[in-house]
């Protein structure tokens, strides 16, 4: 085959033009980190990568969402525990008072004693964190048990719910509604939680025994059913917890894939920029004048 | 004895002077494009008249010297039509290449500015909002990353109408190479024509016309046909744009057909070529990727819309559309919401409740199958940019080949030029030694006649 001069020139500079395209796009990928930069760098993989990185997104989401209730859970549950707690030293007070023998000034004392935990109970019911309030189903932004007598509620029915999993709910707080533990009376009308506190609360001041009694027996109800509720709480707060910590798990495992799908091997891809850049010196010095005879040397 | 050895002398300086000629024909043309080599070709011309005769009575002929019969072109006609077919895959594998390209590059995929990004940022935002849906903060971030998401569309839909504007164009401009280059091709079929009757042989019209169909044949994938023959034939598509010396132009109707002589004349398919690339972005795939980026808008802003609407605002009224589209098309977040974060319909309509953030969120998976298009549609136009690279690496790859074939057969070579050189000037040294023994003979002759 003759080699005439034009077609061995293109060719060099085809050839070196090449080099620097494959030189170019190995230091693209080392500096980059990213193996894939642009869908047509691997299609068959791209598809696959987007959906890695959507699932990434959805973890961190589902993840930020148990972050974001766990600490109103845990406030609900201290809460519940320190409403429980109250509510056992009235029933003990109520006890106390519940004795032929004490006076009235006693009584008095007892009685007052009485009111403050029942407002400490009132504002544990109105516990707030972070601008919401935890007690008032989804009316989240107003005070749900109000002041005086009686303390009604203003909040609604709805627990906040979260979805930790696709499709799935769960309930992560307590509506006051709940907490008043309304309940009908044998004979006419209801009562609840706080109806019973005043009931105690006026039975201890006046030393009405049987009121007291019939108080207590209430209380002792009440007391079981705070009890019931924190546990409850408690039990989702372990179960929010595990989910957190498989979130957790499958995040690792989806950001490793989307890792492999579209990091770089750094070792490999400087390896390959070495190479690149070898292979295109020797391309240049093939091209330089020094390596090219001519007749023309020999002519005199 | 007779003056006849002088004008053989001469005679064979003159023919080593064309060949010489020729071969610096060659030299100055070396660095040109489809130029093809010349060989001089001489012959020995026959002796005037016969005046001797051997023993067998047949004249001997001492001959009249030498002359260059003609400047032959070596040509490799047969790889014309090879390199003609590779060369209107080349030009279509680059529109492909750079359209493509241009396309991915618009995507932005797999990076933040992609809408796979957006669209997460959008939902994960929703699902802020569905923790978090009596935070005003939580609100307008949602309604921030809608509008971003919102642009994001208006990008891609404005960035692909970019994009066939600019082929659109092109279209226009290489309708106009392409017009004038016929006309040159029929131009230089004439003269061609003129200059064979005389008895010429015009080696440089034909190079430069074989250089103007191989441009053509890039820009459209024509075939052509009787280079050698003569008559230059040009078809497109069953229709012949250039004749021997007749043309027709063509011409971009206002509907955005081709048409030929005029723009009501009869509708031109352009088979392949550059053009024939850029008619098919421009017909075919573009308003495809287009419509169905639009499908994916339309089909997210309808679920999203439907789902706001069963919700309520914090002031108790039902939500408004969450997305709106104006007049030309465009989406973008109403601007009620924009402008009062409370009138988004997170929930029920108490502070608390995140039920319709959370199924917004949601989409992400429950309509997985809409976002699984775009995953698709990215995927292909990956696909359809790193076909179209290697298709265009393959093909200049044989086309190089063929191109150095050619240029083996017809391409000058610098030493054999030199080397022609060298023996031609020897020659020629030869042929004035062989004038001046003539004179000295003469010389010779006529001083010792005259003494």
């Amino acid at each position: 085959m003759r080699v005439t001069t034009l077609q061995s020139l293109q060719r060099r500079i085809a050839e070196i033009l090449q080099g620097q395209e494959r030189l170019e796009a190995a230091r693209d990928r080392v500096s980059s980190g990213r193996r894939i930069q642009r869908p047509s760098d691997s299609p068959a993989e791209i598809a696959e990568l987007l959906r890695a990185r959507t699932l990434v997104a959805d973890l961190e989401q589902r993840r930020a969402t148990a972050d974001a209730f766990l600490p109103h859970m845990r406030a609900s549950e201290m809460a519940l525990g320190e409403i429980a707690g109250a509510v056992r030293e009235i029933r003990i007070l109520a006890l106390q008072a519940n004795n032929g023998t004490i006076s009235p000034e006693q009584r008095l004392t007892l009685g007052e004693q009485v009111q403050r935990l029942r407002d400490r109970v009132r504002d544990l019911a109105n516990t707030r964190i972070s601008g919401r309030y935890l007690f008032a189903g989804t009316n989240t932004l107003t005070e749900p048990f109000t002041a005086g007598e009686p303390i009604s509620y203003t909040g609604n029915t709805a627990p906040i719910q979260a979805s930790l999993f696709d499709g799935g709910l769960l309930d992560v707080s307590v509506t006051g509604d709940a907490l008043l533990n309304r309940r009908d009376l044998a004979g006419s009308g209801s009562t609840d939680l706080f109806q019973n506190l005043f009931a105690v609360e006026t039975a201890v001041r006046s030393g009405d025994n049987k009121q007291i009694a019939a108080g207590l027996t209430a209380l002792d109800e009440d007391l079981h059913h705070l009890l019931r509720l924190r546990g409850d709480m408690g039990a989702r707060i372990q179960y929010v917890e595990a989910m957190r910590r498989r979130i957790e798990e499958d995040l690792l495992a989806a950001k490793q894939r989307q890792s492999d799908l579209e990091d770089v091997d750094l070792a490999a891809a400087i390896l390959e920029a070495g190479t690149a850049e070898t292979a295109h010196e020797a391309r240049l010095l093939a091209a330089s004048p020094r390596h090219r005879t001519s007749l023309l040397d020999y002519l005199r | 004895m007779s003056f006849f050895g002088i004008r053989l002398a001469s005679r064979a300086l003159q023919a080593h002077q064309r060949a010489l000629e020729i071969a610096g024909q060659n030299i100055a043309n070396v660095n040109t494009p489809g130029y093809s080599r010349q060989t001089a070709v001489t012959r020995a011309v026959a002796g005037p008249a016969l005046t001797t005769l051997d023993r067998a009575g047949n004249p001997l002929a001492p001959g009249g010297g030498v002359d260059v019969a003609l400047a032959l072109r070596t040509h490799a006609a047969w790889l014309d039509r090879t390199a003609a077919t590779l060369r209107a895959q080349a030009g279509e594998a680059a529109v492909d290449e750079r359209v493509a390209h241009q396309v991915e590059r618009l995507l932005a995929e797999p990076t933040e500015g992609g809408l796979q990004a957006t669209l997460d940022r959008f939902f994960t935002a929703f699902g802020n909002l569905a923790n978090r849906p009596d935070d005003t903060a939580a609100r307008s971030h949602a309604t921030r990353t809608a509008t971003e998401l919102a642009l994001r569309f208006q990008q891609l839909t404005r960035g692909l109408d970019m994009l066939r504007q600019e082929l659109r164009e092109q279209t226009q401009q290489m309708l106009t190479v392409i017009n004038q280059v016929t006309a040159q091709v029929g131009a230089l079929s004439r003269a061609i024509r003129q200059a064979q009757a005389a008895g010429a042989s015009p080696n440089e019209l034909l190079d430069q016309r074989d250089q103007l169909l191989a441009e053509l044949v890039r820009r459209t994938g024509a075939s052509v046909s009787g280079q050698e023959s003569g008559e230059v034939v040009v078809s497109l598509g069953g229709m012949a744009l250039v004749q021997g010396e007749s043309v027709v132009p063509l011409q971009l109707a206002s509907d955005g057909s081709l048409r030929a002589l005029a723009p009501d004349g009869p509708k031109v398919e352009i088979p392949g070529g550059e053009l024939g690339a850029i008619r098919k972005w421009l017909d075919g795939v573009l308003p495809g990727y287009r419509s169905r980026l639009l499908a994916l808008r339309d089909h997210l802003a309808s679920a999203v819309n439907t789902l706001h609407r069963t919700g309520k605002d914090l002031y108790g009224a039902l939500g408004e559309p969450f997305f709106l589209t104006d007049s030309e098309g465009n989406l973008s977040v109403n601007p009620l919401l924009l402008s009062d974060p409370r009138r988004l319909a997170a929930g029920d309509g108490s502070a608390g409740d995140g039920n319709v953030a959370r199924a917004i969120a949601g989409l992400r998976n429950a309509d997985d199958a809409a976002l699984a298009a775009y995953r698709a549609l990215v995927a292909e136009i990956g696909v359809h940019a790193s076909e179209s690279r290697r298709r265009l690496t393959q093909t200049e790859a044989a086309l190089q080949q063929i191109q150095a074939a050619q240029a083996s057969e017809s391409g000058v070579n610098l030493d054999e030029e030199l080397a022609q050189m060298v023996s031609l000037q020897h020659a020629y040294a030869a042929s004035a030694r062989l004038l001046a023994t003539y004179d000295e003979l003469l010389t010779t002759l006529i001083e010792r006649m005259g003494g």
